[in-house]
This record gives C-alpha cells, sequence and structure tokens, in this order.
C-alpha cells in the first residue's frame, strides 16, 4: 500500500508541469462553481431575508377600495396586515409636482416608511407633514428642520382649486441617490388632514396586506389567488396588483423561477465538469504507456487503480481546497460590491446582512469537483485495467478508430501538416475546441444580458430625438382650472411655428422634430384614461399623429391587430395606445371610435375612424398616421412637442439659449437626453456592476481554463515538436504552426461558446425582460462583448503558443527528441 | 573524392567539476562524398553524442563541424536549421515518423518544410527501391517497424542531403529485419550516391560499412 502512495507522489513530482496544470484547473473550476454557488447562495438569502425591506411588507394591493370593501377586507381570515392609504392632496412645487399621501401605521409599516425617517415621526394629527429634503426644498423651505412650518398651495383633484394651507413639518424622510433625478415628491400627511378633505362616500383607499399562512400563495400564482381574494371583497380585477417579487422572495419562488435557477446551475456544472475532465485527458496518452510500464513491472489492475486514484486525489486535495477558498473570498467581495451599490439605490433601507459563505454550500461544491476528478480519472483507470501492459505502452490515441490510410497530398505545407494533425487527432481536437468553447459560453450567455442593459433605449423613450426635449405639460380634464387643459393651451400654442423658428435660428442646431397631438372629446359610457368614468356629454381625450418612422418604433412589441403603416393609412384607421388595458377600457378591434376634434378656433370636427390595432404603449391614448391627419385638415398649432438636436460641441450654448426662451412659456417643461441618459445609468448602475464583475471573473476563470488546455497541449507534444525541427522544421515554421493551431482552435471555441451561449443568453434575456428588469429592451447580439472575447481568445492563443514554442526552444533539440512524457 | 564532412577537436562535456562527463572528447573525423561510414561503439561511449554533433541537433563544447565546408555552428539558430533540411537526413533509432501524415507525406515533409514542390518521380524510385510503394498511403502506425525505417530512409533521401545521419537504425529491429534494413540502406545509399555515417552498437551490422569509425569513452579512432 505505502508503495503505490510512494509512487503516485513520485509520479507528480516526476511530472511536474502536467501535475501543476492539472492542479491548477481543479483550482480554477472549483473557484468558478465556488463564486457562482456561494454568490447565488448569498443573493437568495439576502433576498429572502429582506425581501419586506426591498420589496414592501405585502402580497398585494387592491386600488379603489371604498369604506365598506375595505370593512369586508379587514373582516374576512385570509388578510393580515392589513393597512390603508390614500392620495389626499396634489401641491405645486418649484420645478416639480408634489404629491401628499395619507397612510395608517400598518401601510406605512407595510411599505417600510418608518425605516426611512431619517428624523422625527410620520404625521399624526392636524397639519403635521412628514417629507424629503427635496419635497420641502421644492416647497420653497431650503435647509428644513423639525418643527418647521411651509406653505403649500394644495388642491384634492382636478376639479378643485388651490388653496394655501399652513404645515409643520413632524418628520424628515431620508433622500436617496435617485432623489437627484426625480421631478415629483411625496409627503404624508394625517388622516385627520385626508378626512377633512373628503367627507364620507368619497373616499377611496389602495390597501395594501399580507395573507394568511392558510391561503397557499407563490410568485407563479400570486396574480390569480389575489384576483379571487379581490372579488370575494367586490374589487374589481383592473384593480388587484400583486407584488411579485416579495411573494416570489418571500413565500415560494416558484417552479419557473426554481426551474431557471436550476438550469442555470446545471449549465455551470456541466462546463466544469467538461472542463476538468478534458485538461485530464490532454497528454493522456504518456501517462496510459507510463501506467503500462508499472503494470509490466508487476502492478496487479487493483494497485494500478488505486495508483491512478491517488495521484488524482492528490492533485484534487490541493486544487479544491485551494479553489473553495479563493473563490469565496471572490464571492464575498463581489456580493459586497452589489450590496454597496445596491443600498445606495435603496434610500439607505437598514438590511438584515446574510452570510454569503454556507459551508453546506461549500461541502456540495467539493463534492461536485470531487466528482468531476472522479470521473475524469475513470477513463484511465478502466484502460490501463483492462489492456495488457504491451498494449498500454504502445498505446496511441484514437487508435481504436482504425484509421489505417489517408489519402494525403503530393506537397506537404506547414498548413498541410497543421490540419493532417488536428484531424488526425480530431476526437482531441474536439475535445479541447469543446472545452475551451464551454470556457467562453458562461461569458457570451452573461453578455446578452449586460451588452443588452440599454440605457439608450431608455433615455431615448424619454427624450425621442436630439439632445433637447420641449413638451406641455397639459391636462385633459382639469375642471377647476381649464386654462391648464390641451384644448385651452393650444388656443395658443407656446410651441407653435414661431417658437419653432426661434429654435432653428439658435445658432448649432441642427433640426427640431415636432409632435402632433390634438385633443377631441368622445362620449359614450367609458372610463377615462385615469379610469374614471366619462361624464354625459364626454370627455376629453388626446390623439396622437405618428409618422411612418414612428410607427415602426412603436410596432415593436405588444401590439395587436394592425400597426402597419400604409394599411392603417389607407383605412384612415385609429389605434388604441396600450393594447395591455384594451379589454379593461372596454374596446374592441374592429369597432367605430367617434369623437369630435378640438381645434384652437373652438371648432369641433367630428372624426370617426375604425379601431384597427393598438400600440404596446405610445405617446397618448389613441394615435392616427400623418397620412389620415392631413386628411383632416384641422387648421391651428397642436404641437404638443418639440425636440431639438445640436451639435456637440455647441450643446452647453444651445441648452442656455433653449432654458432661456422656455422661462417666458407657460406649460412648457424642458428635458435634456443627457439627463435622461445620467438617469437611466443610474437605475441599472446595480445591475450593471454586479453582471460586468461576474463577467470579469467568469472570463478570467474561463480564459485562464483555456490557457491551461494550451499549455498542455504544447507541453505534451514537446517530442513531436522536436522530431519536426531535427528533420528540419525551422523555429519560424514551428511558430506558425503552433500559431496556425491557435488560430484554428480560437475560431472553433468562439464558433462553440456562440452556438451553445447565444441561444442560451437570448434565452436569458426574455426572461430577464419578462421578469421586468430594468434596461431590458430590445434584443441584440452583444457584438461588442464578444468581439472582444473573440480578440482576446486569439491574442492568448497568440501570445502563448509564441512564448511556449520560444520557451521549448530553451531546450536542446536533443533534449526535445528524447523527452519522454 | 571530396570530403563532404568534417570535424576539428570536437568536444562535448556534460557537467562540472567531479562530476564531468566527458562524452566527445577531441574528435577530428573526415568523411568523404558517397562513403558509408560506421561508427560502433558500446552504451555509453558517446556515439549519439558525437552523431548529434554532426548532424547540428546539439552545440558542443569546443572545436567545430563543417558540413560542405560550411562551419555549421557559425550560424545563427534559423540558417542552421534550413541548413540541416537541406543538407543532413536523420533516420533515428525510434523511427520518428510523424504520426498524423502517411507514408509519403512523410517522406516529402523535409522537401515541403523546405517551400519546394516534392521530385515526384525520384520519391517514387526511392519508394520503390526500399518496397514501399504498396504503402505509400498508411498512417505510420499501421506499419511494422522495419517498414517504418523504411520510410525513415526514404525520408532521409527524398530531399538529396549531403550527408544521412542514422543513430542506431536497426536499434528497435529485430535481427532479420535488421539485416534486411542495413541492406537496403547500404544499396539506397550506392544507388543514389548518398554519404551515409551510421551509429551502431553491433560489430556484424558495422561490416557493411566501407569504413569502420569506433568509439570509446568518448574518443574516436580507425579501425583497421
Amino acid at each position: 500500500m505505502k508503495t503505490i502512495t510512494k509512487l503516485a507522489a513520485s509520479n507528480i513530482r516526476q511530472n511536474r508541469t502536467r501535475s501543476i496544470l492539472i492542479a491548477l484547473s481543479i483550482f480554477l473550476s472549483t473557484s468558478l462553481l465556488t463564486v457562482i454557488a456561494e454568490f447565488g447562495y448569498g443573493l437568495v438569502s439576502h433576498n429572502h431575508t429582506n425581501a419586506g425591506k426591498i420589496f414592501g411588507n405585502f402580497c398585494g394591493q387592491f386600488h379603489s377600495v371604498t369604506e365598506g370593501q375595505y370593512e369586508t377586507i379587514t373582516k374576512r381570515s385570509e388578510f393580515i396586515a392589513v393597512g390603508r392609504m390614500a392620495m389626499a392632496a396634489e401641491a405645486e412645487g418649484e420645478g416639480g409636482k408634489l404629491g401628499l399621501l395619507w397612510m395608517d401605521q400598518q401601510a406605512a409599516e407595510n411599505m417600510n416608511v418608518p425605516d426611512s425617517l431619517a428624523e422625527g415621526r410620520l404625521p399624526r394629527a392636524g397639519h403635521e407633514l412628514a417629507a424629503s429634503k427635496e419635497f420641502l426644498e421644492s416647497a420653497g423651505l431650503s435647509e428644513p428642520n423639525l418643527g418647521d412650518s411651509v406653505t403649500l398651495s394644495i388642491r384634492r383633484d382636478l376639479a378643485s382649486k388651490f388653496m394655501e394651507q399652513e404645515f409643520t413639518v413632524c418628520g424628515l424622510i431620508k433622500s436617496s441617490e435617485a432623489s437627484g433625478f426625480q421631478k415629483s415628491f411625496q409627503g404624508y400627511v394625517s388622516e385627520e388632514f385626508y378626512v377633512s378633505l373628503f367627507p364620507e362616500g368619497q373616499r377611496s383607499y389602495t390597501v395594501n396586506f399580507r395573507l394568511n399562512e392558510s391561503v397557499e400563495i407563490n410568485g407563479d400564482i400570486g396574480k390569480e389567488v389575489l384576483k379571487e381574494l379581490g372579488a370575494l371583497c367586490g374589487i374589481e380585477e383592473r384593480n388587484v396588483l400583486e407584488n411579485y417579487s416579495y411573494l416570489m422572495w418571500a413565500y415560494d419562488p416558484g417552479t419557473e423561477t426554481v426551474a431557471a435557477c436550476m438550469g442555470i446551475s446545471l449549465i455551470v456544472i456541466l462546463v466544469s465538469v467538461v472542463v476538468v475532465y478534458n485538461i485530464f485527458q490532454v497528454g493522456i496518452v504518456q501517462k496510459i504507456q507510463e501506467y503500462g510500464k508499472i503494470k509490466a513491472l508487476g502492478a496487479t489492475k487493483k494497485q494500478l487503480k488505486k495508483l491512478i486514484f491517488r495521484e488524482g486525489m492528490a492533485m484534487a486535495a490541493i486544487g479544491i481546497p485551494a479553489g473553495l477558498a479563493v473563490g469565496s473570498v471572490a464571492a464575498v467581495v463581489l456580493f459586497g460590491q452589489l450590496m454597496s451599490g445596491g443600498v445606495k439605490a435603496f434610500r439607505d433601507v437598514n438590511f438584515v446582512r446574510v452570510n454569503v459563505i454556507s459551508v453546506p454550500v461549500l461541502l456540495l461544491v467539493a463534492l461536485i469537483a470531487w466528482f468531476t476528478v472522479w470521473l475524469a480519472l475513470k477513463k484511465p483507470m478502466h484502460l490501463v485495467a483492462s489492456i495488457s501492459p504491451v498494449e498500454a505502452v504502445r498505446y496511441q490515441e484514437n487508435t481504436k478508430a482504425g484509421r489505417a490510410v489517408r489519402k494525403g497530398k503530393k506537397n506537404l505545407t506547414v498548413f498541410g501538416m497543421t490540419c493532417a494533425r488536428l484531424q488526425a487527432n480530431w476526437k482531441r481536437t474536439l475535445a479541447t475546441i469543446f472545452t475551451m468553447g464551454l470556457s467562453c459560453v458562461l461569458f457570451v450567455i452573461l453578455s446578452n444580458i449586460t451588452g443588452n442593459i440599454d440605457v439608450a433605449f431608455e433615455a431615448r423613450a424619454q427624450v425621442e430625438y436630439g439632445q433637447f426635449l420641449l413638451d406641455l405639460d397639459y391636462s385633459l380634464a382639469d375642471k377647476a382650472y381649464p386654462e391648464n387643459n390641451l384644448d385651452e393651451i393650444q388656443k395658443k400654442n407656446p410651441l407653435g411655428k414661431e417658437t419653432q423658428e426661434k429654435l432653428e435660428s439658435i445658432p448649432g442646431v441642427t433640426k427640431v422634430w415636432k409632435r402632433v397631438v390634438f385633443p377631441a372629446i368622445k362620449g359614450g359610457n367609458r372610463l377615462d384614461e385615469e379610469g374614471v368614468p366619462l361624464e354625459e356629454g364626454g370627455s376629453m381625450v388626446s390623439v396622437c399623429v405618428l409618422d411612418r418612422e414612428e410607427f415602426e418604433l412603436y410596432g415593436i412589441s405588444g401590439v395587436l391587430g394592425t400597426v402597419d403603416y400604409d394599411q392603417v393609412a389607407e383605412e384612415d384607421g385609429i389605434l388604441f395606445g396600450y393594447s395591455h388595458f384594451l379589454d379593461q377600457y372596454g374596446y374592441a378591434l374592429g369597432e367605430d371610435i367617434k369623437m369630435e376634434v378640438k381645434t384652437p378656433s373652438g371648432e369641433a370636427l367630428p372624426f370617426t375612424a375604425e379601431l384597427v390595432g393598438a400600440f404596446g404603449h405610445a405617446p397618448s391614448m389613441w394615435a392616427i398616421t400623418e397620412d389620415t391627419w392631413e386628411k383632416m385638415d384641422a387648421e391651428g398649432e397642436f404641437e404638443t412637442a418639440l425636440w431639438v438636436g445640436c451639435e456637440e460641441q455647441a450643446k452647453q450654448q444651445v441648452e442656455a439659449q433653449i432654458r432661456e426662451l422656455a422661462a417666458d412659456m407657460p406649460h412648457v417643461q424642458v428635458a435634456t437626453y443627457g439627463n435622461a441618459l445620467s438617469q437611466a445609468k443610474f437605475q441599472t448602475r446595480v445591475m450593471r456592476v454586479g453582471t460586468y464583475a461576474f463577467i470579469g471573473i467568469v472570463g478570467l476563470i474561463g480564459f485562464l481554463n483555456m490557457a491551461n488546455t494550451i499549455i498542455t497541449g504544447i507541453v505534451t507534444r514537446k517530442r513531436e515538436l522536436g522530431v519536426l525541427q531535427a528533420v528540419g522544421m525551422s523555429n519560424r515554421q514551428l511558430n506558425q504552426m503552433l500559431q496556425l493551431e491557435g488560430i484554428l482552435f480560437s475560431a472553433g471555441s468562439v464558433a462553440v461558446s456562440l452556438a451553445v451561449g447565444c441561444p442560451l443568453g437570448y434565452a436569458l434575456f426574455q426572461y430577464a425582460k419578462k421578469s421586468g428588469i430594468y434596461g431590458m429592451n430590445q434584443y441584440h447580439v452583444p457584438m461588442l462583448e464578444i468581439a472582444l472575447m473573440a480578440g482576446t481568445v486569439v491574442a492568448l492563443q497568440g501570445l502563448l503558443s509564441y512564448f511556449l514554442s520560444r520557451n521549448l526552444r530553451k531546450e536542446s533539440l536533443v533534449e526535445r527528441i528524447n523527452y519522454h512524457n | 573524392m571530396e570530403t563532404i564532412l568534417k570535424t576539428e577537436n570536437l568536444c562535448k562535456y556534460y557537467g562540472k567539476g567531479e562530476n564531468e562527463v566527458r562524452a566527445v572528447r577531441s574528435a577530428d573525423i573526415a568523411i568523404k562524398q558517397g562513403e558509408f561510414t560506421a561508427i560502433v561503439g558500446k552504451s555509453g561511449s558517446g556515439k549519439s553524442t558525437l552523431l548529434h554533433l554532426l548532424g547540428g541537433l546539439d552545440y558542443p563544447t569546443s572545436g567545430k563541424v563543417w558540413v560542405k565546408d560550411k562551419d555549421i555552428f557559425s550560424m545563427k539558430e534559423e540558417e542552421l536549421a534550413v541548413f540541416r533540411r537541406r543538407n543532413i537526413g536523420f533516420v533515428f533509432q525510434a523511427f520518428n515518423l510523424v504520426s498524423s501524415v502517411n507514408v509519403w507525406e512523410n517522406i516529402v515533409l523535409p522537401i515541403g518544410l523546405d517551400g519546394r514542390e516534392a521530385d515526384v518521380g525520384f520519391a517514387e524510385d526511392i519508394i520503390k527501391t526500399l518496397g514501399m510503394e504498396h504503402k505509400i498511403h498508411n498512417l505510420p502506425n499501421t506499419l511494422s517497424g522495419g517498414q517504418q525505417q523504411r520510410v525513415a530512409i526514404a525520408r532521409a533521401l527524398a530531399s538529396r542531403p549531403a550527408i544521412i545521419l542514422a543513430d542506431e537504425p536497426t536499434g528497435n529491429l529485430d535481427s532479420k529485419t535488421s539485416d534486411e534494413v542495413v541492406t537496403l540502406l547500404k544499396a539506397s545509399s550506392q544507388k543514389y550516391g548518398q554519404t551515409v555515417v551510421m551509429i551502431t552498437h553491433d560489430e556484424d551490422i558495422a561490416q557493411i560499412a566501407d569504413r569502420i569509425l569506433s568509439i570509446e569513452d568518448g574518443r574516436v579512432v580507425e579501425q583497421g
């Protein structure tokens, strides 16, 4: 027994390079598995522990709840921790809108509002107010303190006039980094104040709640369960909203999510197993020959199996613990990075810190790594045990395939020889390509996420064209201040021709785009955009006019019926703006939509069009084509938005002039593409930092594994390369051959990684998009990341081949020719 | 006859101090064009080291080697590689054929590496002389030891080198095959006017040579 162990140890020492490479590959794969497993574990336990703090401590919300319905909800045993809140009033603020919200203690706790208090408390009575610094500054109170008084101009709804109201600051809410991008802020008021504005019978609440343990619910079935429960309390389907993330993390993720996670884990495990397995197989020929010699000296099958097993296990004993240690450190660092980014974005929520390192997870990873090594050892163990010592000594790879002849070529060049070699060892060639390709698969999969974080797309949703946007801030149903309604504003449209000409004349401006949205009175027993039933005589709706390009842009996803510009123009049809809500609003494709266009001169043009389709989302509730609009021949200036494009170097001056121009224009607000982009970048920051850090580690480990494969491949062919040089191959030709091999391997690896990675990456992208992850919009192949990966692979191959061939030449030709393993 | 290979005070020492091994000591050899020379020595006598030095596969501690009046160790590494493939053919004990290409491709390999087109007629003639014409598409691992060594000889002959260096060409073969191979080597070298230096430990095999040198403890002496 001792002899076998000694022999195994001396074998490891003897073949030091190969032993180091194998131990290194076990180490790298174990590290990768550890990072992924521990990071995943950390994320799951963090989200599970902090689900309430991150997503709110409630299973769902019911909107537009009457007092009676609220009573029913509180009486039913299925609901627990029922909280109630309502929008009390809106207030005018400098540069943005302010909302005043009342919520009871339970609703506040469900929404984690007490956690967000920096100082003081939530309002209890009278005219108390708790708000953020930004809210109070917008209301004109610089450097706010507890006990300060602030006077707000408020009104309870669009039918009411504004009135002055003094409040006392009783609480200060923490600011978040996101506040910098916000234009509207919310403050909290007391129940007494809310009740004073809304007499009994006019009150409408949003109710949030958790569910009794007896109710079976999870992320998958959440919506359906809540709809059923809502129906029991008289809540309409459209007023039911589930807190999907909370349900998923705090309850049960549901089979779909579990399946997705299992799928990703399986891919990682598979990649690791294949990588380690294949690295073991590179250079196995010499090992088999060597074991054959030991067998010839009298070792039994059992002893040989033990010898091989101990050799492998000795290297696993170094590689696995080292991999677990390094992987754990990487996971802790990476998780820490992600969390620090997350905390900033989540308004200083006091997260419960979770331990990323889990002993059971580490043990599982160690078991998988060990299993992989065992699997890789099985082939040589089986081979050596089953063949005779003579066969083992003469063992050649692929001899079983039995290819006795090769057609060959009349003349043999370096290229021809390289191809012949790859072809002759096709199994090893494919295994190497596959191994190296798999090292890059995870990179490609994740690139499909990172490469598709589309901040520009999100920013363009805010500012569609050019650099600046001037748009009208209008209402459609302001009864108290009808001058704020679109039809009134357009009577003296500040975005009319005169403004357009002024904008065009600003030095540096290259183009001005415009959007026409016209107001129309639409009758019938329907609901308006706010979901409020239309009053008799109809209410105002907005209809946007879109050109061919915009039709294509808005027609990308979520459409119903036809959104083909030519077809809609030919039929003079009309489209609904939000396909998802078509049924809720009670419309059906094919029906006639009747309305009266309100022109600035006060004329009412009757307009009837067939509802031919619906966009996923559009600039307004209704949309028609430019062609139809021209036929309508409505007189007046209907622009509601102007976009300004300018030369890059003139941006600052143009912005200054636009702001100066807009300062004198009522109802006009200015937005810039730069701000929209910064906002989008901020919102995707956590995801970007996390995935890029992860992709970096995955890439590094993948590339190191690849380097390992290349080094092993060259080192174990030292003798063969020496012979080639002895019969006349020059150093340059040797270099050429290795480079050529490298390029062919690289091309194959990139092809494998794309063939496997892209479909999986696409599926992951679709999953992320479906899950509503911000920034996931339109899929495109992540060319930049792929080009970067291919470039790195080729460069790595080239550099390694160059240095290895130089290194080989340090030994004399005679040493190389006489080299045995 | 013109001298094709010449050495002057050629020495190769390994190690230092007490551990110094003098593998080749002050060897002065001259081989003439078309000569078949055998260098005979026991195991460890330094014969392989001498052959490696003659072929420019290893560098001497001191001394010089001229092949076709060219001091091969004055050449740069890359230049030597090109010179070697054009002027020196090797036949190794372990055959050292390239396993991934067939018999024909192995034979024309040094010519291809030199960027030249193979002289098909000449190569075919060599193959026929060595009796391998039915095996040209075979891969090396399907051939017997004797057949593999015949391919190695053909490879050495095909590029018409100035000299062929054979390192124990029969070392891995049984006696009957050894005789066959050596006879073929002799016959083909005569047919193509090829200079051959063969190293062997077998005195009987050496008898086929035109001239026999013996090597003992690194010193080369002419035999009777």
